[in-house]
């Protein structure tokens, strides 16, 4: 189909794109790390609570991570304050083309998420009080992490949307949007992403020592439940070699570009094997932890690479969009230049130019008075009638409108400039013969 | 013109957009940028004088306050780009563009805001004795970020209604220094701080018990704080007036009371100083006799400040009509220097996502709806909250007189008849479709044009 | 003490006094008043228009507007042997040409089947018919039709479309045309010397088409009711005032139909009211423009002497 080629906005970049595309990324990675941990950390206070129906050291972790999760959201909010910002700048008109055609639900996002976030709340505030009315507390987890599980994918149906100039007419809704290539893996390979994150945190953060002993478990020891957090991490990251490719191979063709092509081959999955091949021996090992350093080495930069290689596949995509914004805005504006060049005002070629009265009569009064027809108010004939060789009259009326007709609806009243008003009186009367 | 166009029937876009940005400016006036001070001085007071129970209270109001701003607060901050990036994109896509770096810097901000807040909060408990002193000064350091955030923002928003020398100029600099910056800042500083006391005093009920010499303090303590803080307001509004250009000025009376009830401009303006004043006899009460009240009485400051800000945003968006940001793009998203080139080759023409590229005889009422689409619907609807219909209805109300040729008599000149609606763009076939348009909103007949409508000229 | 730190919750070490307390709050005031202060006597009230430049679609007039009035240019020199061989920029130009001034006549593929034309008599001709062309088919005889149109027919000159819009009308037409019939030198040659084109031609004026109606009508027309000129300037003198609002609303054309409502009734004389009852009554059929409407008390008092003195012994 036709892309849609629209004008941008005559206004320049702020920044050198370079430098906008920079920070754009910096903060989408910032941004996307506090996302996972919360999905993630929402995912797993559910799982964990739930195993802790029948084992309460699990209750305990699962409150844990709740306490977490407080943290994490609000980070993940204000970090994806940088990434909105920067992403309607560089791509203003593709990106709000995909708001405006998934508008509907674009706009839940701001009710789900406070309802996600209370949920949370309520959950972690209440855990005590409805200790024994665990159904009630787990639809308050169940609820967030339902929600938590919705909302990525209005972002991602936007965020793909807008990659497509050449399918926006075909896109009438958020539904709809969902249906492009792409947009399904990608959420996959974002889940799977957000539990190993999860999973790598929680290893990290329930592998501390003195934090375990002051949990004052029954029965679970520091490094079973490291390595299971580990299991976690690396059964997802191994998921990933095949939600990643499942991706890579819905992507249009016409996405890819061989830096996309080397960037997964030479750096992502080496590197991503190296950090599956360690989470392994973590799992195995007796006392988990040596290797962390690396495993977080290897998963940085697997995640740099990949926030730049999805650029990429963005670039790809609109660059070639982007040139012929930019030819049509530029002949756009000349021809806005052009027209104002040519303006030539009241009266046109040859017109005689109107009395001041007339001007002013037509700018003020003319779309509600005609000479001898009822329009919203009524015909001069009749109204200037009552002030015949009075203009002062009209002017008093036009400040302060009594309501002397009701089958009319009330005039506004009428500010202006005392000489204004004359000049309108004097015209009205001259011309309904009233002087 | 070359976006898809977001239409939201009954409610409104305007309410959309105006729901959200009042719930978030209530938010972080009362409970951030005003209460933060206030908490953090309560609890160095308490530090002080040795009054633990101060400091427990403090934190009680703190944690409303946290819950409350990390949720709503936060989300409907964000929701109003989401929801302005619908309604008005090429309004907020300028915005960006001119005010990145100071949206940059309000984000940098913003983050050490929320990263203090989580700290102090949840900290608050743990940080006693010796490390006290370190969290109060957290306090006054997440006072300040919070109102540095509200500090860059506010001169957008000033920026919207006279962005001064910006229209010349066009750097960061001429736009943040426009003249409605520091007087709105001036006002909204102390408003702030008003809304937070009549607030704590509030939330103070919910966390004393009844007729403790603690709750009588916290009463008189907090009133005295709103009073302090009311003649700021007033003063700060007075600059903040000052500076409003007068033709916007003239929008006032329908601003406050609709164009139903624009004659009650007067009545309505000593509407709003008396609910000021009753803001103050309350907190004056509140230091006299504490407790000789039903506490419901003190929730009425609250809603009364609550509505009196709410009306406000109302009424400065209004008045800026017909402009979104002034003298520089209407409300529609139609920039001023684009309309001598629209209106010779028609808007229809240079837009996108209409249905209809030119008005023909046969296309003349759908391609009027387009017309409404792109040029109106950004403030009104078909059915609902300020539709076309109702607003037609009110000039026209005898079905004789609902004419295409009298609808468009009125489209020709409507920026003169109604100061906030901008003038019609578009050819005068443009022009004609819309009003055949909009004349089927009514009764469908076919009426005869008014003779004489257009020779009225010397 | 070690360090000085305290022990207990508080910390005694200072206290603002009350004394303290009510001037930081005064103090507070003031500020917040010398501020505003500041920025209200640092200000001036901006009191322009909310909008600067009100534009309605009356009042923008392009200079190269079709129908807008104006002088015609001076044409460069045409070849004509070049301008007979076809370029696709002409070809191009003349299919939207053709669209915008012919295909409502003639049908959008010239088959004569327009919709404004079903009404004519002769009806519009099928372009894509060879027979029966009243001119020619050839491109120097479109040429021509185009020029000066058919007289007896419907079909009207388009001289007001320049020299270049009619050879790219023309190729459009021509390629219509069924086994093309094509010019020789000598036909272009006689085209050249017919228009001038060699030499460079003037365009001619273009007037607004009511313009040029009016016109016509009153050169075409013999002014039934009109007066020879030296009555025209004895009237003008003797009744200055009324012989100009007279021409401001009655159109030379207008005259007879005028003429006729004023003799029919004559309770107009002597009395300025009754002559505006009658005149404003049926505007603008009777004949009276409809800037009659607009005229004052002393304008119609003026406008019945002179229509008396006129109209004297009729």
């Amino acid at each position: 189909m036709e892309p849609v080629i629209p004008k941008d906005l005559p206004l320049g970049l702020p920044a050198p794109f370079w430098l906008l595309e920079f920070l754009l990324l910096l903060s989408f990675a910032l941004h996307i790390l506090f996302v996972n941990l919360m999905l993630g950390g929402s995912l797993m206070v559910l799982i964990t609570e739930i195993r802790g129906l029948r084992m309460p050291d699990w209750d305990r972790i699962s409150y844990e991570i709740a306490k977490t999760i407080t943290v994490n959201k609000s980070l993940a909010v204000v970090l994806g304050v940088a990434p909105l910002l920067s992403i309607s700048v560089l791509y203003t008109m593709q990106f709000y083309t995909a708001n405006a055609l998934t508008g509907h639900v674009w706009m839940l996002i701001v009710p789900l998420l406070i309802a996600a976030f209370l949920l949370s709340y309520a959950h972690k505030y209440s855990w005590d009080r409805l200790a024994h009315s665990k159904g009630v507390h787990l639809t308050f987890a169940g609820g967030a992490t339902a929600l938590f599980l919705f909302l990525p994918l209005i972002f991602l149906s936007n965020v793909n949307l807008m990659l497509y100039p050449e399918h926006w007419r075909s896109i009438g809704s958020f539904w709809d949007a969902l249906t492009l290539a792409n947009v399904l893996p990608r959420y996959l390979h974002f889940l799977a992403a957000s539990v190993a994150l999860t999973g790598l945190f929680l290893a990290v953060y329930f592998g501390r020592e003195r934090f375990f002993v002051s949990l004052e478990l029954q029965s679970l020891r520091r490094e079973q439940l490291v390595r299971s957090f580990y299991g976690i991490a690396f059964g997802s990251t191994l998921a990933q070699f095949v939600l990643g490719p499942l991706l890579f191979l819905t992507l249009p063709a016409h996405t890819i570009s061989t830096t996309l092509v080397v960037i997964l081959t030479v750096a992502v999955l080496p590197l991503g094997g190296l950090a599956v091949w360690w989470l392994w021996r973590e799992v195995q090992a007796t006392s988990p932890g040596r290797r962390l350093i690396s495993i977080v080495a290897a998963l940085t930069a697997v995640i740099s690479f990949m926030v730049y290689a999805r650029h990429d596949v963005r670039e790809t995509a609109l660059a070639p969009h982007r040139d012929l914004m930019k030819a049509r805005t530029a002949e756009y504006l000349a021809d806005v230049r052009a027209a104002q060049d040519y303006l030539v005002m009241p009266g046109g070629l040859g017109g005689k130019p109107l009395s001041v009265g007339a001007q002013l009569f037509q700018r003020k009064c003319a779309s509600c008075h005609a000479l001898d027809t009822r329009l919203v108010g009524p015909p001069l004939v009749e109204a200037a009638r009552n002030y015949a060789g009075n203009p002062e009259g009209i002017i008093l009326w036009a400040l302060k409108p009594g309501r002397n007709r009701t089958d009319y609806p009330p005039m506004p009243a009428q500010e202006m400039a005392r000489d204004d008003l004359l000049q309108i009186a004097s015209h009205i009367l001259k011309t309904t013969g009233n002087l | 013109m070359d976006l898809p166009i977001f239409f939201a029937d009954y409610f409104g876009t305007r309410t959309l957009v105006g729901i959200i940005a009042i719930i978030h400016v209530w938010i972080n006036h009362a409970f951030a940028v005003g209460m933060i001070p206030l908490v953090v001085g309560v609890e160095w007071w308490a530090h002080r004088t040795g009054r633990q129970e101060w400091d427990a209270l403090a934190h009680k109001i703190l944690g409303v306050c946290f819950i409350v701003t990390t949720t709503v607060g936060a989300l409907t901050g964000v929701g109003i780009w989401l929801s302005t990036a619908l309604v008005n994109p090429y309004a907020i896509g300028s915005l960006l563009r001119v005010f990145y770096w100071a949206w940059f810097s309000e984000w940098v901000v913003f983050v050490a805001e929320v990263s203090l807040i989580l700290v102090y909060y949840l900290t608050w408990k743990r940080m006693t004795g010796l490390r006290k002193s370190r969290h109060i000064r957290i306090g006054v350091i997440l006072g300040l970020m919070s109102w540095l955030t509200m500090a860059i923002i506010v001169a957008i928003l000033g920026f919207m209604m006279n962005p001064g020398s910006w229209l010349e100029q066009r750097d960061l600099l001429a736009g943040f220094t426009n003249p409605i910056y520091l007087p709105q800042l001036l006002f909204r500083t102390a408003a702030a701080l008003t809304m937070a006391g009549s607030l704590a005093l509030a939330l103070s009920l919910a966390f004393t018990d009844r007729d403790s010499p603690l709750r009588t303090q916290a009463i008189k303590l907090f009133s005295g704080w709103s009073l302090f803080w009311l003649a700021p307001t007033l003063i700060g509004g007075l600059a903040y007036h000052h500076v409003i250009p007068q033709a916007m000025l003239n929008n006032m009376p329908v601003a406050f009371g609709t164009q139903a009830w624009q004659d009650l401009y007067g009545q309505l303006v000593h509407f709003t100083f008396l609910a000021v004043v009753a803001v103050a006899l309350c907190s004056l009460w509140g230091l006299w006799q504490p407790l000789r009240t039903n506490p419901l009485v003190w929730i009425v400051p609250v809603l009364l400040l609550t509505g009196l800000i709410g009306y406000f945003e109302r009424t400065r968006e209004f008045i800026r009509k017909p402009y979104a940001i002034g003298y520089y793009m209407y409300a529609n998203g139609i920039r001023v220097d684009e309309v001598p080139y629209l209106v010779k080759t028609g808007v229809l023409a240079n837009c996108s996502w209409t249905t209809h590229r030119r008005v023909t005889e046969q296309n003349k009422e759908a391609a009027g709806r387009d017309l409404f689409m792109v040029l109106c619907s950004r403030c009104h609807t078909l059915n609902g909250i300020n539709s076309v219909g109702e607003n037609l209805a009110k000039m026209y109300p005898d079905q004789s007189t609902w004419s295409p040729a009298a609808i468009e008599s009125f489209l020709k000149n409507i920026h003169g008849a109604r100061p906030f609606m901008p003038p019609f763009i578009g050819t005068t076939d443009e022009r004609g479709a819309l009003a055949a348009y909009l004349a089927t909103l009514g009764n469908r007949r076919d009426i005869p044009p008014p003779v004489a409508v257009a020779a009225f000229n010397e | 003490m070690a360090n000085d730190l305290p022990t207990e919750p508080h910390d005694p070490r200072w206290l603002p006094s009350r004394a303290t307390a009510i001037l930081i709050g005064i103090g507070i005031q003031l500020l917040f008043v010398a501020i505003a202060v500041t920025l209200i006597v640092g200000s001036a009230r901006d009191t322009g228009p909310l909008v600067h430049a009100l534009l309605i679609p009356e009042d923008l007039v392009y200079p190269d507007t079709d129908l807008a009035p104006r002088a015609g240019k001076q044409q460069p020199p045409i070849d004509v042997r070049k301008m007979a061989v076809p370029t696709d920029g002409q070809l191009e130009k003349g299919n939207l040409l053709f669209a915008e001034h012919c295909a409502s006549c003639h049908g959008p593929s010239g088959a004569g089947d327009g919709p404004a034309g079903i009404a004519l008599q002769p009806p519009p001709r099928n372009l894509t018919s060879l027979s029966a062309w009243k001119q020619g088919a050839r491109f120097s005889d479109l040429y021509r039709t185009l020029t000066l149109g058919l007289p007896g027919t419907q079909m009207p000159p388009f001289d007001y479309l320049g020299d270049a819009d009619r050879f790219a009308l023309a190729h459009h037409v021509a390629g219509l045309v069924p086994e093309r019939p094509a010019d020789t030198g000598a036909s272009l040659d006689s085209l050249d010397a017919e228009f001038g084109l060699s030499a460079g031609a003037k365009e001619p004026n273009i007037v607004s088409l009511s313009t040029a109606m009016d016109r016509l009508v009153a050169e075409k027309t013999p002014a039934a009711g009109a007066l020879s000129s030296e009555r025209e300037a004895e009237l003008s003198s003797l009744e200055p005032q009324g012989t100009a609002v007279f021409s401001q609303v009655v159109h030379p054309h207008q005259l007879e139909r005028v003429s006729r409502l004023l003799l029919a009734d004559a309770s107009w004389r002597k009395d300025s009211d009754r002559l505006r009852a009658i005149a404003v009554d049926n505007l603008p059929d009777n004949g009276f423009a409809t800037r009659a409407a607009m005229l004052s008390r002393a304008d119609w008092s003026a406008l019945n002497r002179y229509l008396t003195l006129r109209f004297e012994g009729e």
